[in-house]
């Protein structure tokens, strides 16, 4: 990891802590929800970011398959790691909101079940890249899989608002109180930043490991 | 919409912690990762 990398990344790790303790200390409590609402500060956020970066996933691999470019293979490889991670991340973060608000840590609710589909989706095309020796194989494969595996993010977006669904639909951005909006998008900013930051970092990685691989 | 909880501090601490504690592994692992060694014994 180059200095810089470092530097930045300590950056983004700092910004992300800013964001937190702004969540846990700026916003007022919600009348329904009370100080349960400061969950929402660092699960909305972490939703948008692994929503994302599956996306870059998908552009990467419409790139691999257009142009061969390996440069879209590291791309895939890492958004599809860091994405997994978000995604793990964010129904964690929902269970623990879940219990104190509808009473349970789980439920098949539409909106859980597309969540788990995405996540168990990309995961899946995970556990392919480990196990396919060949490079090129293994990025065409792992390719067509997310173009398919895509179609899960959309629709986990998008079921709230056509299904009946027990998770809270988006809240308009101007229906929320000002000084809970800042937080919010204090949130949003910072974790998109370290989320930018650890595609990075890990494009990087994924640039050495086909080196290593293809050294041996 | 507080269902079965009067408190909710514990609930928020714990999706906080989850957050930093996910987060903060990642990072860990990719700085591992980045290492020459690769974070594998053999090479060492």
């Amino acid at each position: 990891m180059t200095r810089n990398l470092l530097i930045t990344g300590a950056l983004a790790v700092l910004l992300q802590v800013g964001g937190m303790v702004a969540g846990l200390t700026l916003s007022p409590p919600e009348q329904h929800m009370s100080d349960l609402v400061r969950i929402m500060f660092v699960h909305v956020p972490v939703a948008w970011a692994a929503m994302a970066t599956f996306t870059v996933t998908l552009v990467a691999a419409i790139g691999w398959l257009s142009t061969r470019r390996w440069g879209w293979d590291h791309l895939l490889d890492a958004s599809l790691e860091v994405g997994v991670v978000l995604g793990v991340l964010l129904s964690v973060q929902g269970s623990v909101w879940g219990y104190p608000t509808w009473g349970t840590w789980w439920t098949w609710d539409p909106r859980l079940t597309s969540v788990a589909v995405m996540v168990l989706s990309f995961l899946g095309i995970l556990a392919l890249r480990a196990f396919v020796d060949d490079p090129d194989k293994r990025a065409s494969w792992s390719a067509a899989a997310s173009i398919l595996a895509w179609g899960s993010v959309p629709f986990t977006y998008f079921c709230v608002k056509v299904m009946n669904s027990l998770h809270q639909k988006q809240t308009p951005w101007g229906a929320m109180a000002p000084e809970m909006l800042r937080v919010l998008l204090l949130n949003t900013g910072t974790v998109t930043i370290l989320t930018l930051w650890m595609l990075v970092a890990r494009y990087r990685l994924a640039r050495v490991e086909l080196q290593r691989e293809l050294d041996t | 919409m507080m269902g079965v909880v009067t408190d909710p501090w514990p609930y928020v601490w714990a999706a906080y912690g989850a957050t930093t504690l996910a987060l903060g592994a990642y990072l860990v692992s990719l700085w591992v990762r980045s290492q020459p060694s690769g974070g594998t014994s053999e090479e060492r």
